[in-house]
């Protein structure tokens, strides 16, 4: 490369002129002066062209991407390090901590195998001479709080079940009297049939909980004997149980966010938040269906569609009767509950003929006291039938083979539109909008448009998990296979 | 002076100092979006995470040169954000105060990793390059086989190496410029440098990547353009 024409005098500021103006950061009288050198100068340009090809080849670096579940797990650690403020501090090397925490658990290790050796022999001692309990005393003796166990954690003392049973929302009289309180009252014998007839998987849940008892220290065991104790004791015992119950059914229904915030404050303070989070508006129509739940909703969705397939494929075109006919009996049966679905969001449901309100109040009985608490707020039947049918919105099209797919989907289950559709849905949008989004910084302004895409695509009421793009009413209609809420152009006209 | 007065026309100028809170508030979303998180908006928290995790995982991959590593420091970044929520006040766009954060947590991660001894990244190396992997590279690539098309795995490793080549700082600032494609006004407050600062810094590292891939570079011919 010829650079007779460079002054030799600091190349380097050349260097430098030339870099600023290959990032864009020139303007006015400086960007005149570098593009009248170019325009006559060779070497000039020879030397900002090789500047630029070594920087092009950037491009080639690979695109990082983060595992699937980065976001979830990042939230959940977020959450996890806030619980514990006094928590050791992350070193700023994974490396550091690795190796500190190897000695450590080498040590830990070592204690455990000369500890193991020491119980194995004194509990054989101690057995012998019969002063030894055996696990399944110490399950009967703390099965009252084995059962509370994380409602006790919750709550921590007895000052805040008091104060929360204070407060309307967990204080009303809506207890149920079918769903009689657990039998922690009664004494050895009572608590050892009760443990009989526990299904295996709560008898599981159980033996942990007991794990995870024994494992705290002897202050915080105490901590929830006295509290249970408290709690028996109290003249408002049942009142007190019964709000602390709804709290915890409340506090399943919060954000891992929320759960952080109400951990990491006092006592008063914590009040103070659930107060004000329970004066949110949008509070009043959040349900929260335990996978069970969802299961027995589908499920009731599903044997009405089976029920009523030839009311429901009435309503359908010939077209669609007859690969409904020829699909296998499960694809058949999920295709009806699909349809079923959606002849329910759009209608009106107490008029539809597929409809049975009393096998309805019998699914909803069998929902939990908070699930059905919630859906009592709505103003009518069909608002809660409509609530039941949105969370169960993609269970319906997937079916309950597709486990981990069931739960509504977050934003990392979104589709990314493509950004044709994008460009297509930009079109559509108000004049005022589309100019609104022209003012943003030039790297917002695609991720701007994005959010304003998805924003659009859930918070239309007529909103369907089988429709395309915001804005295209009743344009597409996705096949078997195409499940998500976006429709990825695989579409025909209908 | 008269380069600062040539900087101070740059297209970052708009957003340094003069602006306020509410004007970042109005023109960059994710700042409102860090407003709702410090005024206890449960999702705000996760779309940010969802929005920043590759782009920030990117920029820390190329920093500490390990991915595992880069993964826990994006978490920790983020662990950082939010427990920094309920002093956040908007002064930059939220990217920038994000890469700030990073940057920080970077740094801390090497200073740790040296102190071990446990050179993942290559510290800042000026003069010949003929001791090192990509100056090996290159003469096997290239220099022995002055003809011969690079494929695109071998492109990218080379970059790769390249990049890994360049000192802390200029790897900083080119990854915020590249990829983040920030103003330099934005990347001096990242990095804690003046504009003129980051100028510099970006023009060594041009020349530094220039001179690394210069075998690469046959007649003009760039393997990036040739199989993008």
């Amino acid at each position: 490369m010829n650079q007779s024409n460079i002054p030799p005098k600091n190349p380097q500021k050349i260097d430098e002129e030339i870099t600023a103006y290959l990032d864009g950061e020139l303007t006015g009288e400086a960007l005149g002066n570098i593009e009248k050198r170019l325009a006559t100068d060779s070497a000039f340009r020879s030397r900002l062209q090789d500047l630029d090809r070594g920087w092009m080849l950037l491009n080639e670096l690979p695109q990082s991407e983060v595992h699937q579940n980065f976001a979830a797990t990042t939230v959940e650690m977020v959450a996890l390090h806030e619980q514990r403020p006094d928590s050791v501090k992350y070193g700023g090397s994974a490396g550091q901590l690795i190796q500190q925490w190897a000695f450590v658990g080498f040590a830990v290790l070592a204690a455990c195998l000369v500890g193991f050796i020491l119980s194995t022999a004194i509990a054989a001692l101690l057995s012998a001479c019969g002063l030894l309990k055996s696990h399944n005393d110490a399950v009967l003796e703390n099965f009252p709080i084995l059962q509370n166990l994380e409602k006790y954690k919750l709550a921590e003392n007895m000052a805040f079940v008091q104060a929360i049973s204070h407060i309307d929302h967990f204080s009303n009289s809506s207890t149920d009297a079918s769903n009689p309180l657990p039998p922690y009252l009664g004494n050895t014998a009572a608590r050892k049939a009760h443990i009989d007839r526990m299904p295996p998987t709560e008898k599981t849940r159980l033996l942990n909980a007991q794990e995870y008892f024994m494992a705290l220290n002897f202050d915080e065991q105490s901590k929830l004997q006295n509290l249970h104790q408290q709690l028996v004791d109290d003249p408002n015992a049942n009142d007190l149980i019964s709000a602390l119950e709804q709290y915890y059914e409340w506090y399943k229904l919060l954000d891992p966010q929320e759960h952080v915030e109400l951990r990491i404050r006092s006592r008063d303070d914590r009040i103070a938040y659930v107060k004000t989070l329970l004066a949110r508006p949008q509070a009043a129509n959040k349900i929260h269906l335990t996978r069970r739940e969802r299961e027995i909703v589908l499920d009731w969705l599903r044997r009405t569609a089976v029920r009523k397939q030839d009311v429901l494929l009435r309503g359908a075109n010939q077209k669609q009767q007859k690969e409904i006919r020829q699909l296998t009996k499960s694809e058949r049966q999920r295709r009806l509950t699909t349809l079923l679905w959606k002849q329910w969001r759009k209608n009106d449901i107490l008029q539809e003929p597929t409809f049975d309100e009393q096998r309805y109040i019998a699914i909803k009985e069998r929902l939990s006291p908070t699930a059905r608490k919630q859906l009592n707020k709505q103003s009518s039947v069909e608002e809660e039938v409509r609530i039941l049918l949105n969370e169960v919105r993609f269970m319906t099209m997937i079916g309950p083979a597709q486990k981990g797919r069931g739960n509504v989907p977050g934003p990392s289950a979104r589709r990314q539109p493509s950004r044709e559709q994008l460009k297509d849905y930009f079109k559509r949008l108000p004049a005022q909008k589309r100019d609104q989004m022209r003012q943003l910084l030039r790297e917002e302004d695609y991720r701007e448009l994005l959010r304003e895409y998805y924003r659009d695509l859930q918070s239309q009421p007529s909103w369907k998990p089988d429709r395309g793009p915001p804005g295209e009413k009743n344009r597409t209609q996705r096949d078997s296979k195409n499940r998500g809420p976006i429709n990825n152009g695989r579409t025909k006209k209908q | 002076m008269e380069n600062n007065g040539t900087f101070m026309q740059t297209r970052g100028d708009d957003l340094t100092g003069s602006q306020s809170a509410d004007s970042y508030e109005v023109r960059d979303p994710d700042v409102r979006l860090m407003l709702k998180v410090r005024n206890g908006d449960a999702g705000a928290f996760e779309e940010l995470v969802l929005r920043y995790q590759n782009r920030l995982l990117a920029v820390l991959e190329h920093l500490v040169g390990k991915r595992d590593l880069a993964e826990d420091l994006a978490q920790e970044v983020f662990l950082r954000v939010y427990r920094a929520r309920e002093r956040y006040t908007p002064r930059a766009k939220f990217s920038t105060w994000l890469f700030t954060i990073a940057n920080n947590v970077a740094s801390n991660a090497r200073r740790t990793l040296a102190r071990r001894r446990e050179v993942h990244v290559e510290s800042s190396r000026s003069g010949s390059l003929s001791a090192d992997p990509l100056a090996q590279m290159a003469l096997a690539a290239s220099g022995q086989m002055p003809n011969r098309q690079l494929d695109h795995s071998e492109t990218r490793g080379v970059v790769r190496a390249a990049v890994a080549n360049l000192n802390e700082r200029q790897r900083m600032a080119v990854l915020l410029s590249k990829f983040e494609d920030m103003s330099y006004a934005d990347i001096a407050e990242v990095m804690k440098l003046s504009p003129q600062a980051v100028k510099s810094l970006l023009s060594r590292a041009r020349g530094s990547l220039r001179d690394a891939l210069s075998p690469y570079i046959q007649d003009g011919q760039n393997p990036g353009k040739t199989n993008p």
